[in-house]
């Protein structure tokens, strides 16, 4: 078990080591995004602006213009509201600048103002950005991994979570790659970040108590997002219900969604997430719980899902 | 034989006129305020070429006609290039864009980045030894930005002496006076007590602007801020008065004025600009 930041922090040093154009660029979170590790290792390589993001998203642009590698950090929300910033300064000049931004997600008691759940639909508008989230600790160092040696525009999105593995060693990241982490037939569960979890475990619940069989979907790469494996679980499903600790305009089930009115098999998809609201204070748990975003939460709105579109439409197809 | 930097900085605002004349839209007075401060910079002051090369961003992404002018005094653009300006297909976007033209060291327009862009580019000429200087022109009234602010506490604060700003002090914006709209005098005090070197100058005083940029290079531990006072409009005198050409459609008539006017100017004749397109009208 780990803190996706903390995987963060050391994967940012021993990616500080082998890439020594990687900078990092702080805005007075450095401990709380777990980064201060790259500071202490690398302190000619780490800049700490202060609580002044519109200027650190100008210096990480400089710092990547010139020829080095910015990893700009700071809690999603702050970050990611930055827009015009990030809009006409890093993605006007397509500056190979890494958004980092922590506590994505059901934070708990600092609340709605800390926790960033519109994030991913603002940096999925702006043109060039790529998208990504890491499920694991294993999927956090491989992404950041890649971006150290990439050159594209990307916004890395860590939960707050602490989370187990999943994956297997030597997995490997790869920008608009999905994982099927759970085989299954009759309903396509998407999710990405450590909701994946929730998925798997709602899914499982489903498996003994219904005897459904529940394919659940990793999505590290939201964009590009991973348009053949989405299709697949359309053809092969019918039926797709996305989870995820972001509002669904915008987010995770918008991206599903999109994808899947293009595909030419006719097929539900289902959003589950915040829906146009901040969260409250409360412990992650109880937020879960309050949200239907724990296990169990997720397994009744799959089976609502299932009972309103899935039971009747397999009926139809297979009579008798 | 050598041209003088006057008669430059008369080259780039017919240049710049030229263009903006052919555009049929785009900011004339805030790009002429600033021709003698280019002049200076890049016809003396800065390191063009090499590694070490410095780096320019222009804030006032809006006044990109002056800057695109400069290209074309160089020889880095044809004066036909830059008569596509903001036109479709054009490398020269109605503000800079880097992407299409990559003699840029910065795209910009959304007022109160660049700075912000330009520390960036200075920390990282610090981080590698490079004797690279770093400029950014900004306007008095992009000063009303609350970024220029959070840029200008940190270069104090990191002793970052490889900067230099100029800020392009004519005094107007968009609807009005600064002064009027939201004042940020006393500007030179303000910068003073951040930390910073700070340089009042006449931002017409082509000799004036360069003994500021020398001292300014010269001046170690801080970075420097050059508060240059200018005349929106300059050169051309029926664009001096007031704030009517901060974005107004020059016409053919207007036009035909104004190059009359910069004409005039000019030490020798000579040094008229020839026009490349074949289009006529003395340009």
């Amino acid at each position: 078990m780990e803190a996706l930041r903390d995987a963060l922090g050391k994967a940012l040093v021993a990616a500080g080591h082998r890439h020594p154009d990687l900078v990092v660029v702080s805005c007075d979170v450095r401990t709380a995004t777990r980064v201060q590790g790259f500071f202490k290792e690398f302190p000619r390589r780490s800049f700490e602006v202060g609580i002044a993001e519109a200027n650190g998203v100008g210096i990480a642009t400089g710092l990547a213009l010139a020829g080095l590698r910015p990893f700009l950090t700071s809690f999603s929300a702050f970050i990611t509201g930055k827009n015009v910033e990030i809009r006409s300064s890093i993605a006007y000049n397509r500056a190979p600048v890494v958004v980092v931004g922590t506590h994505g997600g059901l934070i708990g008691p600092d609340g709605a103002t800390h926790a960033g759940l519109q994030d991913i639909a603002v940096m999925r508008s702006i043109p060039g950005m790529r998208v990504f989230q890491p499920a694991t600790p294993l999927e956090t160092r491989a992404m950041v991994e890649h971006l150290a040696g990439d050159r594209h525009m990307a916004y890395l999105r860590i939960g707050r979570e602490v989370v187990p593995e999943l994956l297997e060693p030597g997995y490997q990241f790869v920008p608009g790659r999905g994982v099927v982490l759970r085989e299954g037939i009759d309903l396509a569960l998407i999710s990405s970040g450590s909701l994946v979890h929730v998925a798997l475990a709602a899914a499982e619940q489903l498996s003994r108590e219904r005897d459904l069989s529940i394919r659940v979907v990793n999505l590290p790469s939201l964009k590009p997002v991973d348009r053949s494996l989405i299709q697949r679980c359309v053809e092969e499903t019918g039926l797709v219900v996305t989870v995820e600790d972001h509002d669904v305009s915008g987010g995770l089930g918008s991206i599903v969604a999109e994808v899947v009115g293009e595909c030419p098999a006719p097929c539900q998809v289902h959003r589950h997430g915040l829906a146009d609201v901040f969260i409250s204070s409360a412990t992650p748990e109880e937020l879960a719980r309050i949200h239907r975003l724990d296990a169990a939460g997720v397994a009744a709105v799959v089976l609502a899902v299932w009972d309103k579109h899935g039971g009747p439409r397999r009926k139809a197809h297979r009579p008798g | 034989m050598a041209i003088s930097l006057t008669d430059r900085a008369v080259r780039l605002r017919l240049r710049a006129i030229a263009a903006l004349h052919r555009a049929g839209s785009g900011h004339a007075a805030g790009a002429l305020s600033m021709a003698d401060l280019l002049t200076a910079l890049f016809f003396g002051e800065m390191r063009l070429e090499g590694e070490a090369r410095d780096r320019f961003v222009l804030s006032k992404g809006h006044a990109a006609p002056i800057l695109y002018a400069v290209f074309a005094e160089l020889g880095w653009i044809t004066q036909t290039e830059l008569l596509s300006m903001r036109q479709s297909g054009s490398r020269l976007q109605g503000h800079p864009d880097r992407t299409a033209l990559p003699l840029l060291d910065a795209g910009t327009g959304a007022l109160g980045q660049g700075a912000s862009v330009c520390l960036g580019y200075a920390l990282a000429a610090r981080l590698r030894g490079s004797i690279s200087r770093n400029y950014c022109v900004m306007g008095d009234g992009e000063s009303q930005e609350g970024q220029i602010w959070e840029a200008a506490m940190y270069a104090p604060a990191v002793g970052l002496d490889n900067v230099c700003f100029i800020i392009d002090a004519n005094g107007y914006q968009n609807e009005g006076r600064t002064a009027e709209i939201l004042s940020v005098a006393p500007m030179g005090p303000a910068w003073r007590a951040l930390g910073w070197n700070v340089l009042e100058i006449d931002g017409h005083d082509i000799p004036g602007i360069q003994t500021a940029l020398r001292q300014a290079r010269e001046h170690r531990g801080q970075p420097s801020l050059i508060l240059a006072r200018t005349v929106k409009g300059k050169g051309v005198p029926f664009m001096e008065r007031g704030n009517d050409w901060h974005c107004r459609v020059i016409d053919g008539e207007r036009y035909a004025q104004a190059v009359v006017c910069l004409e005039a100017q000019l030490s020798d004749p000579s040094l008229r600009l020839v026009d490349e397109s074949g289009a006529g009208g003395g340009m």
